[in-house]
């Protein structure tokens, strides 16, 4: 069970963890689809640049934040002694 | 209802039980396949299709029988991260997802992603924000949630009342969704289809609520995984060469725009907050497929894209199914799931999409009328594909898609046997089941539970609590088979209303009761008042002609305005206690015993020590 007096910074650290997974993901949620008329004329994995960014790469910056968050906020919990396992 | 450890409770032979039903399914497809070539009637095949597929998922709630209150709330919360990541899934995009996305996509091309980013966006959101939070808490339900949190029987009651209107809503839509796709294939009456649906939800859910949803929804997703796949798979073999259409469709794209300019497709701009789905009605494609803000303005799509995704972090429907996991790791760890499932859907989506485009153009246009390919006249006769006039020689601007249809279009079109393309309209009624059981199922034990019990101030014994929560579920059901048939409105329609409604009702008030400790009751009803207010006033506008379809966009204003005015009651109005500051401090914390669970002993105690 977490001690009293790591309540604060545990929750110190998850509210930093959440903004630092969150924020650049709505990020480039908001502005790869402004420019991916412009980035059409470029070539990724045979894809148009503009269309893969928005389809398929903004699944893959998802994916990697949740599982990023996951991993993260998992090794907090640990070391703030917040995990369940105790 | 005691909170499980990692990895503690769930079945060792779980996976072995679904692997017996992916290999059980596969073989009954091949079986199928047989019968079709040695010549069997194909009304026969498409029968058996229907009846085993529902048979089999009513079997599994059968099965699933139970009556213990943890297990037919929550599971007995003991289900791995991966099974609820595919639930999850399955719920999110539901029978509507699955249809309205791909058909969209391919009708309107990139400004249809809008609905995808903010699903996905939706369960990110839910994951770091939210889900952990109510699975510590360990509610039944989120008026539940909201009544313990603020402890306060009005916040639960007006909770209880955004819930049930995002929930029928959403319920009604996955049941349209669910008729149109097993009218496909039973070719029979809007209402013997219906009562057929209805009973067959009847039978899967009320043995055993939460259990029996959540075993058979597992193995709905499974099969829609599998239907939605499968001839994706096939076809870009076709087309490219390679089995993974989701990742090598590229190339087909490049050469489908350039064959678009070539053919004369106009690329209109349309202004910035035009928000032009298409509708029910078949319509033809309307710009080119690569080109943005064509259909949907630019505005109108990033408001799109965060009202989607307000919505599905609000979700009656979802949020539940995250708390039947077997720890709050669990539950972070089972929307990384969700994320890749759901991703994996919009590629594959993005896939059919390009390669029917592609068919289409490279095809069909330019063809006379008396040299169309016979899959032509077979889409023709299922109403999925029609022709505008006669023209001499087709345009694409001739041919009339139905927006629903479009994933059977392609595997018709490239010529597949016909049990794939049934198999194809299987999957998408198993996803619009699994949705629709999950919206009914909520729907049900609110009622009962944060309605009925919540104003009676009743506290039944567990088999008297079971049997009302299955009479609400079996009234819901009814009820929601009944509007299905007899309102007129486009499942996707309905969708995206009720996700305005959680997006606005409820996401506000669940972000701020987990990460504002001061947000005290009259705040949090404020918050949902505000919310439900401004969706109620945008469907009057919208239904008064004075803002077209962006009005459902209204998220996107209600969440700011909801926040501000939770902040404001809150700190014009009493502190919340310290009992209440003491528990929101215990629910950031993932370690321990479920709050609910504490919190209903601690009831429990008090009760009996006045008796």
């Amino acid at each position: 069970m977490i001690e009293r007096k790591e309540r604060k910074p545990y929750w110190r650290h998850t509210k930093r963890q959440m903004l630092t997974s969150l924020l650049p993901f709505l990020l480039t949620l908001i502005v790869f689809p402004f420019y991916a008329e412009r980035l059409n004329n470029g070539k990724i994995l045979g894809f148009p640049a503009g269309y893969f960014l928005v389809c398929h790469g903004l699944i893959v910056i998802a994916f990697v934040t949740v599982t990023s968050f996951v991993n993260r906020q998992d090794a907090l919990d640990h070391w703030h002694g917040a995990n369940e396992d105790v | 209802m005691a909170t499980q450890t990692r990895g503690q409770a769930s079945s060792p032979l779980l996976g072995i039980y679904f692997g017996i039903f992916v290999a059980g399914l596969v073989a009954a497809v091949i079986l199928l396949l047989i019968f079709e070539q040695l010549g069997a009637d194909d009304q026969t095949l498409r029968n058996l299709l229907l009846a085993g597929s529902m048979g089999l998922f009513a079997l599994i709630g059968v099965v699933a029988r139970t009556s213990i209150p943890a297990e037919f709330f929550l599971a007995g919360r003991r289900v791995p991260a991966f099974f609820s990541g595919l639930i999850l899934a399955i719920v999110g995009l539901g029978g509507t997802g699955l249809m309205a996305c791909s058909g969209a996509l391919f009708l309107i091309g990139f400004d249809a992603l809008c609905l995808m980013l903010g699903m996905v966006a939706g369960f990110v959101v839910l994951a770091v924000l939210i889900a952990p939070y109510y699975r510590k808490f360990g509610a039944i339900s989120v008026p539940a949630f909201l009544g313990q949190r603020f402890e306060s029987r009005i916040v639960r009651l007006t909770g209880a009342s955004v819930a049930v209107a995002a929930l029928l809503l959403a319920s009604i839509a996955e049941m349209k969704a669910a008729m149109i796709a097993a009218s496909w294939l039973a070719g029979v009456s809007e209402r013997l289809i219906a009562i057929a649906i209805v009973l067959a939800i009847i039978v899967t859910l009320t043995p055993g609520g939460t259990r029996s949803l959540t075993w058979s929804s597992a193995a709905q997703g499974i099969a829609a995984f599998l239907a939605l796949m499968v001839p994706v798979g096939i076809a870009a073999v076709f087309i490219t060469n390679l089995p993974l259409g989701q990742l090598s469709h590229g190339p087909v794209l490049r050469a489908l725009s350039k064959t678009e300019v070539a053919t004369g497709i106009t690329a209109a701009l349309a202004p910035t907050f035009a928000f032009d789905l298409p509708g029910e009605v078949m319509q033809a494609i309307s710009g080119r497929f690569l080109t943005p803000n064509s259909s949907i303005g630019a505005g109108a799509f990033l408001f799109a894209t965060l009202a989607i995704m307000v919505g599905i972090a609000g979700s009656p429907t979802i949020l539940p199914r995250t708390a039947t996991t077997v720890s709050v790791y669990e539950t972070r760890k089972s929307l990384g799931w969700t994320v890749f499932l759901v991703g994996s859907a919009v590629m594959t989506f993005s896939a059919i999409a390009v390669f029917t485009r592609d068919f289409l153009m490279g095809h069909l246009v330019g063809l006379s009328p008396n040299q169309f390919p016979g899959a032509v006249g077979v889409l023709a006769d299922m109403g999925l594909v029609a022709l505008e006039g006669r023209p001499a020689k087709l345009v694409a601007e001739s041919v009339l898609f139905k927006r629903d249809g479009l994933l059977l279009v392609l595997p018709v079109l490239m010529g597949f046997p016909s049990v794939l393309v049934h198999l194809v309209a299987a999957g998408i009624l198993a996803a619009a089941l699994a949705a629709a059981m999950a919206s009914l199922a909520q729907l049900g034990i609110v009622l009962v539970e944060d309605v009925v019990y919540a104003v009676t101030r009743d506290r039944p014994q567990s088999a008297a609590r079971l049997h009302a929560s299955r009479v609400g579920i079996v009234a819901v059901t009814i009820l929601g088979g009944w509007l299905a048939v007899t309102l007129p409105s486009d499942p996707l329609s309905l969708m995206l209303w009720a996700l305005a409604l959680s997006g606005n009702g409820l996401f506000p008030v669940l972000l701020l009761s987990i990460w504002w400790k001061r947000l005290n009751g009259v705040g949090a009803v404020v918050a949902m008042l505000v919310g439900l207010g401004i969706t109620v006033a945008a469907f009057v506008v919208q239904n008064l002609g004075l803002l077209g379809s962006s009005a459902v966009l209204v998220a996107v204003l209600g969440v700011p305005c909801a926040l501000l005015a939770a902040i404001a009651a809150s700190y014009v109005t009493a502190a919340p206690g310290r009992h209440i500051l003491e528990m929101v401090r215990d629910l950031r914390i993932p370690g321990g015993e479920a709050i609910a669970d504490r919190e209903a002993r601690r009831l429990l105690h008090l009760r009996l020590k006045r008796d």
